[in-house]
C-alpha cells in the first residue's frame, strides 16, 4: 500500500539554484535557509521516500498561453530539463512513476478534477530547485510526479480549489495498491512579485506558515486577488503549499521550518512536515 | 484600458497579450534569442506584433508591456536576453 511520508514547501527562487550549483551555501547572506535542510537530510535518510509528487507553477517553459491547464499531472516515463532563457543547462533527466500517475489522473477525474494528462513535460527550475535541494549533488533517488498549478495566467484556481485538488491527491496516493513511500512537496513563494522587490510581507508569510501547520482552512478562505494585494503577484504560488498541506491530511507535525527574509525578491521559505 | 494588475485577472490584458507572450515563450531557446538580438522589429514582426507592442518590446517599457498583456513569466524571458550578441 502507498502511503504519504510527509510534505515539503519550499522556495525555488533561482538564486538558490544557482547557489547549490555552486556549491556557496554556507557563504551566502541566506546561509540558514539551506543550514535548515539539514534535518530534512537526516529525515530523508530516515523514512527513506522513493516517490515525490511535486506541486509546482511552471514558469513559462513547458505551457505557453496557446493552451494553458489549470492542473496538469505528469504521466511521463521521465522528465527532462531545459533552457528557461539562461542559457542550455546541463541536461538533466528525472525518472517517472507512471504506474502512480495514471492511478493518480484516473482517481482524480473519478473525483471531479479534471485534469490535463502530459505524457510529456518539460520540468523547470520550481520542481528541480526543490530536488536539489533534498537531494545536494544531484543524484535523486525518487522517482517524480510533476504536477503543475496554472499560476501564471489569471484565472487561476482559487486556495480553496487548490486545497481540496491537494486532498483529493492524498486519497489517490492512499488508496493506489502498490507499495509506495510518497513524499509530497509544494515548490513556491512565499510573498514575491518579480521585478517589485517590495512586495515582501514577511507578517503574511509567518502567518501563513503556521497555519499550513495549525490551521490550513483559514487560508483556504482568501480570494487570488486578496493573496496578490498581501502578497504580490507571484505570492500566488503559494497555491503550490495549500495544496501539498491537502495532501497531507490531519495534524502533523513540523521536523523542520525557516523564514528567511529575503532570498533575492523573495520572502523565502521552507517547511517540512510529518503526518502525526 | 483599465490598469493592468499582475495577478489578476484584467479581460483587456487577457485579449490583447497573446502574440506578445508568444513571442517572449519562444525565447527560451538560444537560436530565437539570437535571432530576437539580431534584429528584435524583424523577430517582433514574424508573430505579428503591431507597431506598440514592437516599441514596447524593444524599449523594454515594463508599463506599457503590462498594460499591452504581457505576462511577467513571458516577459521575464525578454529579461534574460542581453541586448547584444545574446545566447
Amino acid at each position: 500500500m502507498a502511503r504519504i511520508a510527509g510534505g515539503l514547501g519550499t522556495s525555488h527562487v533561482p538564486m538558490i539554484g544557482r547557489t547549490l550549483a555552486a556549491g556557496k551555501q554556507a557563504e551566502v547572506p541566506f546561509a540558514p535557509f539551506f543550514e535548515a535542510y539539514a534535518p530534512v537530510h537526516d529525515w530523508l535518510g530516515e523514512r527513506k521516500p522513493d516517490v515525490a509528487i511535486v506541486f509546482y507553477n511552471d514558469h513559462g517553459l513547458s505551457f505557453a498561453l496557446d493552451n494553458m491547464p489549470t492542473f496538469a499531472v505528469g504521466a511521463a516515463t521521465e522528465y527532462r530539463n531545459a533552457d528557461e532563457g539562461w542559457g542550455p543547462p546541463e541536461p538533466r533527466s528525472f525518472r517517472g512513476a507512471t504506474e502512480l500517475s495514471w492511478h493518480l489522473i484516473q482517481s482524480l477525474v473519478a473525483d471531479e478534477f479534471d485534469v490535463s494528462v502530459c505524457r510529456e513535460m518539460l520540468f523547470d527550475h520550481a520542481g528541480i530547485t526543490a530536488l536539489d535541494l533534498l537531494y545536494p549533488g544531484h543524484d535523486v533517488p525518487v522517482a517524480v510526479i510533476p504536477i503543475v498549478i496554472n499560476g501564471v495566467q489569471p484565472p487561476l484556481p482559487t486556495p480553496l480549489r487548490c486545497y481540496k485538488f491537494g486532498q483529493a491527491i492524498g486519497r489517490a496516493i492512499k488508496s493506489f495498491a502498490q507499495d509506495a513511500n510518497v513524499l509530497v512537496i509544494g515548490s513556491g513563494g512565499l510573498s514575491h512579485e518579480l521585478g517589485e522587490f517590495g512586495k515582501i510581507n514577511e507578517p503574511f508569510d509567518r502567518m501563513t506558515m503556521e497555519r499550513i501547520v495549525s490551521d490550513p482552512e483559514a487560508l483556504t478562505r482568501y480570494t487570488n486577488d486578496e493573496i496578490v494585494d498581501l502578497a504580490g503577484a507571484q505570492g500566488l504560488e503559494l497555491m503550490t503549499w495549500i495544496a501539498m498541506r491537502g495532501a497531507v491530511a490531519g495534524q502533523v507535525d513540523v521536523i523542520s521550518s525557516v523564514y528567511q527574509n529575503p532570498i533575492s525578491h523573495t520572502g523565502g521559505a521552507m517547511m517540512l512536515i510529518e503526518p502525526r | 484600458m483599465s490598469k493592468v494588475e499582475a495577478g489578476k485577472f484584467n479581460l483587456g490584458a487577457a485579449l490583447k497579450g497573446y502574440e506578445l507572450n508568444k513571442m517572449c515563450h519562444t525565447l527560451n531557446r538560444a537560436e530565437n534569442r539570437a535571432a530576437f538580438a539580431a534584429d528584435e522589429a524583424g523577430y517582433c514582426a514574424r508573430f505579428g506584433l503591431n507597431a506598440e507592442e514592437t516599441e514596447a518590446v524593444v524599449s523594454r517599457n515594463k508599463p506599457m508591456l503590462f498594460e499591452l498583456g504581457g505576462n511577467m513569466y513571458f516577459l521575464a524571458k525578454l529579461d534574460r536576453v542581453k541586448k547584444a550578441g545574446a545566447v
